[in-house]
C-alpha cells in the first residue's frame, strides 16, 4: 500500500499555480517533491516542495494539453538526483471528483518516468492528477511491477484531514 | 451507512467511510488512552495502532477502562486489554498492538492519520511531537495533574492539538525549558502521577471529538491548533489564551523538514 500525505497549504499552492492560464498551453504542469519512508504496509510519501514549470519551458503542441522541453525534464531529474526525492509530475483536470489519468497522460508518463527512475532508482516516482477537490496518483519504481501501481490513499493535512483519493 | 452509525450520521454523508478508513495511533494505554480506545471503537475507527510497554497493575484499576482484577493477576499487557475491548465493540476493526516503547515501533506509527499522546511526561511528549511532525501527522495530547494549593488538591488537565504547519507545543507555551527542567525534579505534588477515572474520561472525550472533527470536518471550522484547559475541580473547560498569541506558523519545525532524519 502506498500513501501520499502533504500539507493542505502545499495542495493550495499547487492548485493556485496549475490553474493559472498559460499564454498558449491548454494546461500547466509542475513537479512535486516527496520524501519516501518505509511503513509496514508499503511506502509513505511526504510531499514537501512544489516546483512549477516556467512559462517559457512549454512547447507548442496541439496533440496534448501541455508539453514541456528537455530543460524542464532535467529540472525534475535534478530534483530526484540531488534531493533524493520521489518526484511527481502534477497537472489538473478541471472538474470535481476523483480524476483519472487519460490515455494521453498514461502514454506520456511511460516516456517520462524512466528519466526519474534512472537517476534515482531507490525512490518511487509518479504522476499526480489533481481535480478541483480530489486527486489520483500512480507511481513507478524498480521495486514495483513495470506498469506501476496506484497510490492507495492521498491525504492533505491542515485544518482537517482531507482524503483526496 | 450501517445501522450502527445512524445516530452519528449528522457528521456527514461520508463520515462512516472516512472514520472506517482512518488509522489512529494511541501512545500510552493507561487511564487516558484506554478511554480514547473505547470511544474510537464506538465511533467506528477502522484501524488503530496501540503502543504501551506496560502490563496492568493493581494501582491502574482505579481508572484503566477494560482492565479487570483477573488482568492484574495475569499481568495482561495494557495494549492487549485495549485490543480486547476494541474488537468487542467493533469486530471488523484492524487492531495492531505494540507492547514496546513507541520509539521501537516507529515505522508503524508513521501510518497513523492522527496520533493521540497519552503520555505522562513533558519530555516524552516532546519526543513524540518531534517525531510525528516529520511525518505530517496531527498530534493530540491529553494529560492531567494534581497540585496541592493550601493543602487542597486541585486537578487540572489539558487537551492540545498540534497540526503540522501550525503552532507546536513550544509555540503554544506548553513545552518550555523551564517545565522540562522542573519535571526532572518533581512531577506533581500530590504523590506519584495522580490520576482519576472521571477527569481522564473528560479529556479523552474531548480528544476523540477532535479526532472526529479532523477526519470528517463536520463543523467546517478552520482551526490550526487547539489548546483547552480543564479545571477538574470546577468541571469547566476553557480555551487557552495562548492560542491567540501563538505564531500563525510554527517557528520550531520547518514545513519542509519531513521524512526520516538524515545525518
Amino acid at each position: 500500500m502506498i500513501r501520499l500525505r502533504m500539507l493542505t497549504t502545499l495542495v493550495e499552492t499547487i492548485l493556485a499555480d496549475l490553474r493559472r492560464p498559460h499564454p498558449f498551453a491548454y494546461e500547466r504542469i509542475g513537479f512535486l517533491c516527496c520524501k519516501q519512508s518505509s511503513v509496514p504496509s508499503g511506502y509513505l510519501l511526504l510531499g514537501y516542495r512544489y516546483v512549477p514549470i516556467e512559462d517559457d519551458r512549454y512547447l507548442r503542441d496541439k496533440s496534448v494539453g501541455a508539453r514541456f522541453d528537455a530543460t524542464a525534464i532535467r529540472t525534475g531529474m535534478q530534483l530526484a538526483l540531488t534531493e533524493e526525492a520521489s518526484v511527481f509530475h502534477v497537472h489538473v483536470h478541471e472538474h470535481a471528483g476523483v480524476p483519472r489519468m487519460s490515455r494521453v497522460d498514461t502514454r506520456e508518463m511511460q516516456q517520462l518516468m524512466p528519466c526519474f527512475v534512472n537517476v534515482c532508482p531507490e525512490r518511487l516516482h509518479g504522476a499526480l492528477v489533481m481535480s478541483v477537490d480530489r486527486a489520483y496518483a500512480h507511481v513507478w519504481g524498480t521495486a514495483l511491477e513495470t506498469s506501476g501501481v496506484d497510490v492507495s490513499r492521498i491525504t492533505s493535512v491542515g485544518d482537517h484531514i482531507k482524503v483526496l483519493s | 451507512m450501517t445501522d450502527q452509525y445512524t445516530r452519528q450520521s449528522f457528521l456527514g454523508a461520508r463520515s462512516a467511510e472516512l472514520l472506517q478508513n482512518a488509522t489512529i495511533a494511541i501512545v500510552g494505554l493507561g487511564g487516558g488512552g484506554s478511554h480514547v480506545a473505547q470511544q474510537l471503537a464506538h465511533v467506528g475507527i477502522g484501524r488503530v495502532l496501540l503502543f504501551d510497554p506496560d502490563s496492568l497493575e493493581l494501582s491502574n484499576l482505579n481508572r484503566l477502562i477494560g482492565g479487570t482484577a483477573a488482568d492484574v493477576g495475569a499481568r495482561t499487557e495494557k495494549v492487549e486489554i485495549a485490543r480486547r475491548m476494541f474488537v468487542a465493540i467493533n469486530p471488523a476493526a484492524e487492531v495492531h498492538t505494540y507492547a514496546v516503547q513507541w520509539q521501537l515501533a516507529a515505522e508503524p506509527l508513521r501510518e497513523a492519520d492522527v496520533v493521540i499522546s497519552c503520555l505522562d511526561s513533558y519530555a516524552a511528549r516532546q519526543d513524540l511531537e518531534v517525531s510525528v511532525r516529520r511525518f505530517l501527522t496531527p498530534l493530540i495530547d491529553i494529560g492531567m495533574d494534581v497540585h496541592l494549593v493550601n493543602e487542597q488538591a486541585h486537578m487540572t488537565g489539558q487537551v492540545i492539538l498540534s497540526v503540522p504547519g501550525g503552532p507546536c507545543f513550544r509555540c503554544l507555551g506548553f513545552l518550555t525549558e523551564e517545565n522540562l527542567r522542573r519535571e526532572a525534579e518533581l512531577y506533581g505534588a500530590a504523590g506519584g502521577r495522580p490520576q482519576v477515572v472521571w477527569s481522564n474520561g473528560v479529556l479523552a472525550s474531548v480528544a476523540v471529538g477532535l479526532v472526529v472533527e479532523l477526519l470528517t470536518g463536520w463543523q467546517r471550522r478552520r482551526f490550526r491548533a487547539e489548546y483547552l484547559h480543564f479545571d477538574a475541580n470546577e468541571h469547566v473547560i476553557t480555551r487557552s489564551p495562548r492560542l491567540e498569541y501563538a505564531p500563525k506558523h510554527c517557528t520550531h519545525f520547518a514545513a519542509d523538514f519531513v521524512g526520516e532524519p538524515v545525518l
